[in-house]
């Protein structure tokens, strides 16, 4: 008895000790260190792998907030929120956020993020059938579709759904008149579905598609086109000269 | 206790040390050359800013911190096998039979396995500062000799940790857990210097988790980081290498008090 309460009258000080000591060790380490020379990467490379992983999603969870709250613009703000949506790891977050998107702005080529992330989504009651994601694709331009045709496809990876019906999945893209060069690289896809599952109209279509597409510009360099006239359009008439 | 010190002293006549010994003073011959630690780093890198802040003016030699890590590999081999041989061999039993103290047989153990360490890592000392006279025809500052010494201190926690692990195991289990032990310690000594870096809150539950986690590890980087000699710095490093070995020995003396010391232990 006399031993334990020996021991314990040792135990509680030397605790104590200990963590009075680390504790002015490690502001002693710290102050050694001049926030001007650190950025955060340098940081976070310190960290042990398992808390940096979660550091870094906080960091980035925060950054997209932030930018979020300071957006001005709608369509920045609708940007934001649909990225938020896909990084959050918050389940509620996550399915506020996308029921937002699929209920309000729908229309919007924003919602996709929420689209995707509801197709085929058995274990949701929100959940969205083939059908109708092609049916909401058809709402957009095709400079609009294209993301969403890949964004899509990776769901589908994810989800590890059969090449067959992958090949179903794009079945749509047949009917499309390709207007960018981007578009030739689903075709080559259901080029090489309709061959190994022995679908000769899939694929000799979209073969004849892919020489189509490849007629026209890429995405980008349509939307840097815009951008020039854009600014060519706000530069004063006298400049040009 | 002092007789038991003899006792693990006598593992310094065997072969075994000699041939440590001879390793660590040809690898601190042949490591005498190198730059102080800090400017083999990148400036810029936490790790330099710590062990270099410019408050003292003797910098940690890269031989002294590589010496300081192959001395704690070799002790440690040496040290770990000790009391789990012991157990195996019943020389415990007979040790115990005598008028000796179980605290009394560990710390014995302890103070055996810190000279152990101490001797390798001083003789390395020895042999890079008479390294630096015959290649350079001059004496190393006595502060800055000194400052080396200050790794010593490091031994104290070192040798707690490796006597409290081979408590619980036996001779190469001892051996294994105390490089992984090692390892995880040296792994999560940055976690709260990094975590104080970053802005307020952002580490969340996972800065919380990892402290606990950290908690568990003595934090060597501390043995590194500049300090003015003979200042508050070294006052509390001290406090913290006595506290820390004291916690690891007191977990071994509950471990020796309650094992089964027969054969067919499980140890």
């Amino acid at each position: 008895m006399k031993m334990k309460t020996g021991l314990f009258f040792l135990i509680v000080p030397v605790f104590l000790l200990y963590f009075v000591s680390e504790a002015f060790l490690r502001c002693a380490a710290v102050a050694n260190i001049n926030p001007e020379k650190v950025n955060l990467d340098k940081i976070l490379n310190e960290l042990p792998e398992s808390v940096r992983d979660i550091v870094t999603y906080r960091i980035i969870h925060t950054d997209i907030t932030n930018a979020l709250a300071k957006a001005t613009d709608e369509e920045e703000k609708l940007s934001l929120l649909a990225q938020l949506g896909d990084y959050s790891r918050d389940l509620k977050e996550k399915e506020n956020i996308f029921r937002l998107l699929r209920g309000r702005y729908s229309h919007r080529p924003q919602s996709a993020a929420a689209y995707v992330y509801y197709l085929l989504r058995k274990d949701s009651p929100d959940q969205i059938s083939v059908p109708e994601f092609h049916q909401y694709l058809k709402k957009f331009p095709q400079l609009d579709q294209y993301n969403i045709w890949a964004m899509a496809l990776n769901r589908l990876s994810a989800l590890k759904v059969s090449e067959p019906e992958k090949m179903n999945f794009m079945l749509p893209l047949l009917d499309l008149k390709p207007e960018y060069r981007d578009y030739s690289i689903f075709y080559t896809e259901l080029v090489r579905l309709g061959t190994k599952y022995r679908k000769p109209q899939i694929a000799n279509r979209a073969d004849a598609l892919i020489d189509e597409s490849r007629l026209h510009d890429s995405i980008v360099e349509v939307l840097m086109e815009r951008e020039m006239q854009q600014a060519s359009a706000q530069r004063p008439a006298g400049k040009g000269k | 206790m002092f007789a038991i010190a003899l006792l693990t002293l006598k593992r310094m006549r065997e072969p075994a040390f000699f041939i440590f010994l001879g390793i660590a003073l040809v690898m601190a011959f042949i490591f005498a050359g190198l730059d102080p630690i800090a400017q083999q780093l990148s400036s810029d890198s936490i790790f330099a800013q710590v062990i270099d802040a410019n408050r003292s003016k003797s910098p940690l030699l890269s031989a002294a911190f590589i010496m300081f890590v192959i001395s704690a590999f070799f002790g440690g081999f040496l040290g770990a096998a000790e009391i789990p041989r012991d157990i195996s061999s019943d020389l415990i039993l007979i040790l115990l039979s005598k008028p000796i103290r179980k605290l009394s047989y560990m710390l014995g153990k302890y103070l055996g396995m810190l000279i152990i360490c101490l001797s390798l890592y001083v003789s390395s000392l020895v042999i890079i500062f008479l390294s630096h006279w015959i290649q350079t025809g001059e004496i190393y500052p006595l502060l800055l000799m000194f400052k080396q010494l200050y790794l010593t201190l490091a031994f104290l926690p070192f040798c707690g940790m490796i006597i409290m692990i081979s408590c619980f195991t036996g001779e190469l289990a001892a051996m294994v857990i105390s490089f992984l032990y090692l390892v995880f310690s040296l792994s999560f000594s940055f976690l709260p210097i990094a975590a104080a870096m970053l802005p307020k809150g952002i580490a969340g539950y996972a800065g919380a988790a990892g402290f606990i986690i950290y908690y568990l590890f003595p934090n060597f980087i501390f043995y590194f980081q500049d300090f003015k000699m003979f200042g508050l710095v070294f006052f509390m490093l001290l406090i913290y290498s006595l506290s820390l070995s004291i916690i690891f020995l007191l977990i071994a003396v509950g471990r020796l008090e309650t094992m089964d010391y027969s054969k067919n232990s499980d140890v």
